[in-house]
C-alpha cells in the first residue's frame, strides 16, 4: 500500500545475474539437436545450459503415490529426448541482464521430430495414441472405480434418470505476482538460499533436497511476501531447480521472473475435467444413486508432491455434494496430455463436481416441472454427523437452513413470478443456485488415504514470549493475503488477553518458521490456528509454574488471566507476564532447579479426521441479450457457514475474492489449446479474468455452525468462494434461456455461443 | 512447404522463423545507451539508461523504488500505473527515456509521512490481500478522485475496470474509493 513491500523481485543481492529460458515451442515431439554456441557468445551472457550440464548431480523429481492404480513419472527440469507440451524449458541462459538473457535465448536452436499432439481427453487413452510418458500407459496417470451401495437396485427402481455431460474448460491461477526464483549458493557454509513466491516453503525445501540431492539443513527457503499464490505457487516447477542448478554451474545468484506468457503457458493449470454423469431419480425428485465417469486432462507431467491424481480424485468424493444420495458408482481417470501441467487451484476438483451435480439438480426440477429449490429441499443432508457415500464426515452444517435463507431473501415466488413477466416483453433473466460442503483442513488420515508422499497431517505453531514480555508467534503457514498476520494474532491475544499490538506473526523463512505444511485445502485457520492455541496453552502453564514457584504458592491455587498470574479470588496478589519473562530468562536463579529457563513452547496440532466442513449456497441472477450473448449479472447472493468467524472482513474478502475467479471461469476465462497443440490465450487480452465493472456486489450473509470438532471451532473456506460460481451461473442461464430450450453444461459460456445456440433452437 | 517439412519431421517453426531474421538487419551490434534527468517524487536523478529498458523497470532497478509492480508488461494489467508529469499512465509501455525531464510520481511518493487519505480509506476497508496490485489502483484511485466528483458506484468501477486485482474482487476497493469521494465532497463544502 505504501510501496514497500517486499516481493522476492523487490530484493536486491549482490552479483545477480539474470536468467531466462528457451522453450519449446511445438507441444509433442524427439528433440533431436540443440545449438546454444551462438547464445553463448552474446553480449553479457555467462553460461548457457542444458540437460546435459546438470545431469551430473540433479536427481530425478517424482510425484509419487502409494495407490496401487497411480503411475509414476518424471518431472522434466531442462528437456533431455523430448519435449511434451508448448513452453516446456529446453536450456537457460544466464546474463548479466533480463534483456541480454532474453538475446542469447533468441540465439538458441532446436531441432524436433515431431509428434501428433495428445489433446483430446477421450481419445488420449485409445490404443493408437501416442505415449506421452514410457511409465504412463494409455497415457493414464491414476484410474479407479469405485461402487458403493446398491447401484444397480437404484437405477432399477428409478421413475426417470437424468443424464449430462458436463465439460469444464481450462483455467489459469494467473496470480498477479508472476512465479519468480532466487537462489544464491553461500559455498563458506555450503548451502543455497531460496528466496522464491511460495505458499509452503518448508514443502518446497523437501522437495528441492530430492531433486539437488542435497540434505534439508543445507537448504534455506524464504518466502517474503507473495503477490497472491490460489494453489499454483505450490509445487516444485521445473524452472526453480533450473534457476538453482544454473546458480551453482554459474557460481553467482541467479534470478529468474516469469513473464506474463511464460506464466500463461505454464504455471499449472486447473479445471478441465469431464463429467459423465446419470441419476436415478424418483417421480417425487429424490436421487436414489449416481453413475458418473470422471475425466480430468492433466497435462504433460505429474506435480510435485500433489500428482496427477489430486483433481479428479477429489472432484468424484464430491460429486455427491450436499444431498443424502445412498448409491454411487464413479470411474475416475487422470490423464496425460501435451498441455501445462495440471495443479491445484482454489477449490481443485469441487467445481466440476459442484457444477455436474447442481446442472443434475436443475435437470431433474424442470423434467419433473418441480422448482429447483424443492429438488434440493428433498434431497439435502438435515441430520449431522452425516458421512456420504463417497466417506466424508461433515461433523456439523446448515446447508438445509440456508436453501430456507435463501428463498426468503430473494423471495424467490416473486421473483420467478416477475421473471415470468419479463420473458413476455422479451427479456430473458433467470435465477441459478448452487450448494456446496467444502471439505477444508483434511485430517492426517484423510490426507494419508490419498497416498500422496507428504501426509498434511499436522500444523505447527512456536511462540515465543521475549524478556520483555511480547510475544512472537511463528507458523509453518504462508500467508499469501488472506491476513494470517492478523487473524493468528488475534487468536494469540485473546488466549493471552493482551492488545493485538502485543504479537508478532512470523513465517516463511525455513530458518526461523518451524518445519509446516503450507497454506493450502484451506487449512491454516484450522491448523495453524489450532496450534497457535496449543502453544499458547504451553506458555500459560508454565507461566504459572514460574509464578507458583515465586509466589510459594500451589500451581492449582493460581490463575492466568489478561498477561497476569493471580491467585484465584485474590487477584490483588499477581505476578505480571512481563515480570515472569524477565526472571524466565534473565534470572534462571529464580526458577524452580528442574525447569529450563527461557519462555518457549512449539506444538503441532492434528486436526480432527477427515477434516472440517463448511457449507454454502450461491444464487445468481442473470440477464442475457440473446442477440449478442452477452450476461449480465444483476444479483449474487451467497450464504456461508464456516463454523466460528475470527475475522469476519477477511471471511468476507475472501469469499468475494473467491467469487470474482468463479465469476471469471464461468463466463471469460479459458486457458485454450488449438487443434496444433498451440496454447492461445498467453497475453492477458486473450486470457479474461473478471474486471471491476464485470463485477456485481456479492451479498453475503453468514450462519455460524461451529465444528464440534477442530480447537476453537474453525472451519476453513478460503477455497469455497470460488466453487459455486459455475453451477451458479450456468443454472442461472438455463433458467434464463428455459423458452429455448438451451441447456448450459459447459465453461466458459461465451457470447457466441449462447447467441448460436438461442439462434438454432425454436421459441417454447 | 511447412506442412511437408513436418511430415518428414526435420524442421520446426522455430528454425523457419530464425532463418529469415538472419537474413536481414534487425538490431545493430550493440544496444544503445542515453543519459536522463529525471525528477522522481520529488527528487532530481541523472542515470545512464539503455534504451529498450522500460520506465517500471528503471524505476526499480536504475531508482530502487520497487513499489511499482510488473504484471504483464503489456498495458493490461495496471499494475505499473504511475503519474508521469500529473497524466496516469503505464509504466511498461514508456520508455526510460521518453521521460526525459519529465516529474514522475510514484506509489512511494504518496504518504512519506503519514498515509495519504486514499491508503487510510483502504487500510480501514481491507481492500488490499496480496498487496501486488495495490500501489496502481491506489494510484489510479488518486487520479479519478483528482478528475472527477460526486462519482457513483457505477463510474468507480468503470473507472477501475482496467486494473486487474485477483484476490480482492473489487468490492472493498469500491468502497474505500466511494469513501473517500464522499470525504472529498464534504471537504468542498465546507
Amino acid at each position: 500500500m505504501l510501496g514497500r513491500g517486499n516481493y522476492v523481485d523487490d530484493l536486491r543481492r549482490a552479483g545477480v545475474a539474470h536468467a531466462a529460458f528457451f522453450r519449446s515451442d511445438v507441444p509433442h515431439a524427439k528433440l533431436i539437436s540443440l545449438d546454444v554456441e551462438q547464445a553463448s557468445k552474446v553480449p553479457g551472457v555467462v553460461g548457457v545450459y542444458s540437460a546435459k550440464d546438470f545431469a551430473p548431480f540433479l536427481k530425478p523429481l517424482i510425484a509419487r503415490n502409494s495407490l496401487g492404480s497411480f503411475h509414476e513419472s518424471e518431472i522434466p527440469i531442462l528437456a533431455k529426448d523430448k519435449v511434451i507440451y508448448v513452453g516446456q524449458p529446453v536450456a537457460i541462459v544466464v546474463a548479466e541482464s533480463r534483456h541480454a538473457a532474453e538475446d542469447g535465448v533468441d540465439k538458441i536452436r532446436a531441432s524436433y521430430d515431431m509428434l501428433p499432439p495428445v489433446l483430446d481427453i477421450d481419445q488420449a487413452t485409445s490404443p493408437d495414441a501416442p505415449n506421452i510418458h514410457a511409465s504412463v500407459p494409455a497415457n493414464t496417470y491414476n484410474h479407479f472405480h469405485v461402487v458403493a451401495g446398491d447401484i444397480d437396485r437404484a437405477f432399477a427402481d428409478a421413475d426417470l434418470t437424468v443424464e449430462l455431460e458436463c465439460r469444464n474448460g481450462r483455467c489459469a491461477g494467473l496470480p498477479l505476482e508472476p512465479r519468480v526464483v532466487l537462489a544464491e549458493w553461500v559455498p563458506l557454509s555450503r548451502e543455497v538460499i531460496v528466496w522464491i513466491s511460495h505458499q509452503a516453503p518448508h514443502m518446497f525445501r523437501t522437495g528441492l533436497a530430492r531433486a539437488l540431492d542435497l540434505p534439508e539443513n543445507s537448504i534455506r527457503v524464504i518466502a517474503p511476501d507473495v503477490g497472491g499464490g490460489f494453489g499454483v505457487k505450490l509445487v516444485v516447477y521445473p524452472e526453480d531447480v533450473a534457476t538453482i542448478a544454473a546458480s551453482l554451474m554459474a557460481a553467482r545468484p541467479v534470478k529468474w521472473m516469469s513473464d506474463r506468457r511464460e506464466d500463461l503457458m505454464t504455471t499449472m493449470h486447473s479445471r478441465e475435467q469431464i463429467h459423465r454423469i446419470r441419476s436415478a431419480v424418483t417421480e417425487d425428485g429424490r436421487v436414489l444413486g449416481v453413475k458418473v465417469t470422471i475425466k480430468a486432462s492433466n497435462g504433460a507431467y505429474s506435480v510435485w508432491p500433489m500428482t496427477a491424481g489430486l483433481d479428479s480424485g477429489q472432484a468424484s468424493e464430491n460429486v455427491p455434494g450436499p444431498y443424502d444420495i445412498t448409491a454411487y458408482e464413479r470411474d475416475v481417470y487422470a490423464i496425460a496430455t501435451n498441455k501445462a501441467p495440471m495443479g491445484p487451484y482454489r477449490g481443485v476438483g469441487r467445481i466440476s463436481a459442484c457444477f455436474a451435480i447442481e446442472r443434475t439438480m436443475d435437470e431433474i426440477a424442470r423434467r419433473l416441472e418441480l422448482d429447483p429449490l424443492e429438488v434440493r429441499r428433498r434431497n439435502v443432508v438435515r441430520r449431522y454427523p452425516y458421512e456420504t457415500i463417497a466417506g466424508l464426515r461433515f461433523e456439523s452444517g446448515s446447508s438445509a437452513e440456508t436453501l430456507d435463507k435463501m428463498e426468503r431473501i430473494l423471495n424467490l415466488g416473486e421473483l420467478r413470478r416477475e421473471h415470468a413477466r419479463l420473458r413476455q416483453q422479451s427479456i430473458y433473466r433467470g435465477v441459478g443456485l448452487a450448494a456446496i460442503v467444502e471439505h477444508s483442513a483434511l485430517g492426517p488420515n484423510e490426507a494419508s488415504r490419498k497416498g500422496i508422499d507428504i501426509v498434511l497431517g499436522y500444523e505447527t505453531a512456536a511462540i515465543r514470549v521475549e524478556p520483555d514480555g511480547n510475544v512472537t508467534v511463528m507458523v509453518g503457514t504462508h500467508c499469501h493475503g488472506q491476513g494470517h498476520e492478523t487473524t493468528f494474532a488475534q487468536i494469540a491475544a485473546d488466549e493471552f488477553g493482551v492488545p493485538l499490538e502485543f504479537i508478532k506473526v512470523r513465517f516463511g523463512d525455513t530458518a526461523v518458521a518451524p518445519y509446516g505444511l503450507g497454506t493450502w485445502a484451506s487449512r491454516s485457520l484450522v491448523y495453524a490456528g489450532g496450534a497457535v492455541i496449543l502453544a499458547s496453552r504451553g506458555i500459560k502453564e508454565k507461566m504459572v509454574r514460574i509464578a507458583a514457584h515465586l509466589m510459594g504458592r500451589k500451581v492449582e491455587e493460581l490463575l492466568y488471566g489478561d498477561a497476569a498470574v493471580a491467585v484465584r479470588n485474590l487477584p490483588s496478589e499477581q505476578i505480571s507476564m512481563q515480570e515472569i519473562a524477565r526472571i524466565a530468562y534473565h534470572k534462571s536463579t529464580s526458577l524452580p532447579e528442574d525447569m529450563d529457563p527461557g519462555l518457549e513452547v512449539t506444538r503441532r496440532y492434528r486436526a480432527p479426521d477427515p477434516g472440517s466442513f463448511s457449507n454454502s449456497l450461491h444464487a445468481a441472477i442473470v440477464e442475457v441479450d440473446i442477440k449478442t450473448g452477452a450476461v449480465s449479472i444483476l444479483r449474487y447472493v451467497v450464504i456461508e457457514d464456516c463454523g466460528t468467524l475470527v475475522n469476519p472482513l477477511i471471511v468476507d474478502g475472501q469469499i468475494i475474492g473467491g467469487v470474482a475467479q468463479g465469476i471469471g471461469q464461468a463466463l471469460l476465462e479459458h486457458a485454450a489449446y488449438d487443434e496444433d497443440g498451440q496454447p492461445t490465450a498467453v497475453t492477458l487480452a486473450d486470457y479474461l479474468v473478471p474486471s471491476c465493472s464485470d463485477m456485481p456486489r456479492i451479498e453475503i450473509h453468514h450462519i455460524e455452525t461451529p465444528s464440534p470438532l477442530s480447537l476453537g471451532g474453525f472451519k476453513g473456506m478460503g477455497e469455497g468462494g470460488a466453487v459455486n460460481p459455475p453451477a451458479a451461473i450456468a443454472n442461472a442461464l438455463t433458467d434464463a434461456l428455459s423458452p429455448f430450450g438451451v441447456a448450459v453444461n459447459q465453461t466458459p459460456i461465451i457470447p457466441e455461443w449462447i447467441a448460436m445456440a438461442v439462434a438454432a433452437a425454436k421459441p417454447a | 512447404m511447412l506442412e511437408n517439412e513436418r511430415a518428414t519431421g526435420s524442421r520446426s517453426v522455430t528454425e523457419i522463423a530464425m532463418g529469415a531474421m538472419e537474413t536481414s538487419e534487425v538490431l545493430p551490434g550493440r544496444s544503445l545507451a542515453r543519459t536522463i534527468e529525471v525528477t522522481v517524487n520529488g527528487r532530481r536523478y541523472e542515470r545512464r539508461v539503455v534504451t529498450r529498458k522500460n520506465l517500471a523497470d528503471f524505476l526499480r532497478e536504475d531508482i530502487g523504488l520497487t513499489g511499482t509492480h510488473v504484471g504483464c508488461e503489456h498495458g493490461v494489467c495496471g499494475a505499473c500505473s504511475l503519474l508521469v508529469d500529473g497524466v496516469l499512465v503505464r509504466s511498461c509501455l514508456m520508455l526510460a527515456v521518453q521521460c526525459n525531464g519529465r516529474a514522475i510520481t510514484t506509489i512511494e511518493g504518496l504518504g512519506q509521512h503519514e498515509l495519504h487519505e486514499v491508503q487510510q480509506a483502504f487500510w480501514d476497508h481491507h481492500a488490499l490481500q496480496c498487496g501486488f496490485c495495490t500501489p496502481g489502483m491506489v494510484l489510479t484511485v488518486v487520479d479519478l478522485l483528482a478528475r472527477k466528483a460526486n462519482l457513483t458506484e457505477t463510474e468507480v468501477r468503470e473507472n477501475l475496470s482496467a486494473n486487474i486485482c485477483r484476490c480482492t474482487g473489487y468490492q472493498f476497493i469500491v468502497d474505500a474509493t466511494l469513501a473517500v469521494a464522499r470525504q472529498v465532497a464534504n471537504r468542498k463544502k465546507q
